[in-house]
């Protein structure tokens, strides 16, 4: 079986991300754990900013992290021409037989940003209750159309104004009960959820 | 390569062929006779997925997980075992057709939905969008574009 490509999303652009690369930090160790052969792709606009990220965090080898410069808006190499990403990851299958996932973190975009499923087989959309408790209720395509919306930073309600129980309700309403998980992933909390979601729907192990 | 554990998936890894195929069409009419020929629904809006997990028909839990070079259709074949045969249907989503008044609407029409990354199917003269959630998502749309380009809304099927 060739590794599950997922993908992850979310808005960003701002001083403060919504919690992408956290996430993914946050992950590797609960796969690790799991036994899960993985690997990341990350892409930014015209550095290599999040790879070099992950390299420092030492939770793969070096060259299990490989990056991709949009050069553009980050959407086009995930949605509108996916190839430099679909290259990347056939280099990685390649170089690593028996790699079981192989995790492609998009650069920070808008909520308008989805994946070609030419590139990826799932894919998640990561927002964060400080950028304010009414993106749900904008229900921009990623928001919608990803199969599983993450809610990162929910331990920051209280202190930016943010009902997040109405706002996890809201989210659910407009993804017509398509899955949302909350997460803190600079704590390490929902993480193990979000893992295990991707066991039983995408990895299948 | 299967278990079929209660509580592991059948993996399904291949497309072994199309029910409409003549070979295919005689074992799996064999098989739906003895109740052993099962379906697997797939949304058309997800039928380019490489990887799903699903129940079938009668709630067998499956897992698909193609090869790159291969895609879901309708009718593929999936397992076959002698005893048992799975199925894929695609479910037909619901279509808004448009038809533009001339060259220069079509082609307006054409540039805006592609902006919007809808999905559509070209016809003689119309364009049929086909349609992932409630249509008033794409009239609120469409209700734009009126004024920069004429065109006919045919009405979701």
């Amino acid at each position: 079986m060739t590794a599950a490509r997922v993908g992850i999303g979310g808005p960003g652009g701002s001083a403060v991300g919504s919690g992408k690369t956290a996430l993914i930090e946050a992950m590797l160790q609960e796969l690790a754990d799991a036994g899960i052969d993985t690997a990341v792709i990350t892409n930014d606009l015209v550095t290599d900013e999040d790879a070099e990220r992950l390299r420092r965090g030492g939770k793969l080898p070096p060259d299990r992290v490989r990056a991709v410069q949009a050069g553009a808006c980050p959407h086009t190499v995930i949605r509108e021409d996916p190839t430099l990403n679909m290259a990347a990851a056939d280099r990685l299958e390649a170089d690593f037989p028996g790699l079981d996932l192989i995790l492609i973190e998009s650069g920070g975009d808008n909520l308008a940003s989805t994946f070609s499923p030419d590139l990826v087989d799932f894919w998640m959309f990561v927002i964060d209750v400080a950028g304010g408790d009414d993106i749900p209720r904008k229900k921009g395509p990623g928001i919608l159309q990803a199969n599983l919306l993450i809610i990162n930073k929910v331990d920051l309600a209280p202190h930016v104004g943010v009902d997040f129980p109405k706002m996890l309700a809201e989210a659910r309403m407009v993804r017509s009960g398509a899955p949302v998980l909350p997460t803190i992933c600079r704590k390490g909390d929902g993480v193990a959820d979000v893992v295990a979601h991707l066991r039983r729907e995408v990895l299948f192990k | 390569m299967n278990d079929h554990s209660p509580s592991a998936p059948l993996m399904l890894q291949t497309v072994l062929g199309l029910a409409s195929e003549p070979e295919w069409h005689d074992l799996l009419h064999v098989l739906d006779h003895k109740g052993a020929l099962e379906y697997i629904s797939i949304p058309e809006a997800g039928a380019a997925r490489k990887r799903l997990r699903l129940a079938t028909d009668r709630g067998r839990d499956c897992a698909i997980a193609l090869p790159r070079e291969q895609a879901l259709r309708d009718g593929a074949v999936l397992f076959h075992d002698g005893q048992l045969a799975i199925v894929v249907r695609i479910d037909g989503a619901a279509r808004m057709r448009l038809r533009p008044a001339t060259v220069s609407d079509a082609m307006r029409l054409g540039h805006w939905c592609g902006n919007l990354h809808w999905k559509v199917v070209f016809g003689d003269g119309v364009m049929d969008i086909i349609l992932d959630g409630p249509s008033e998502r794409y009239l609120d749309r469409l209700r734009d574009l009126h004024g920069l380009a004429d065109f006919e809304i045919m009405g979701p099927e």
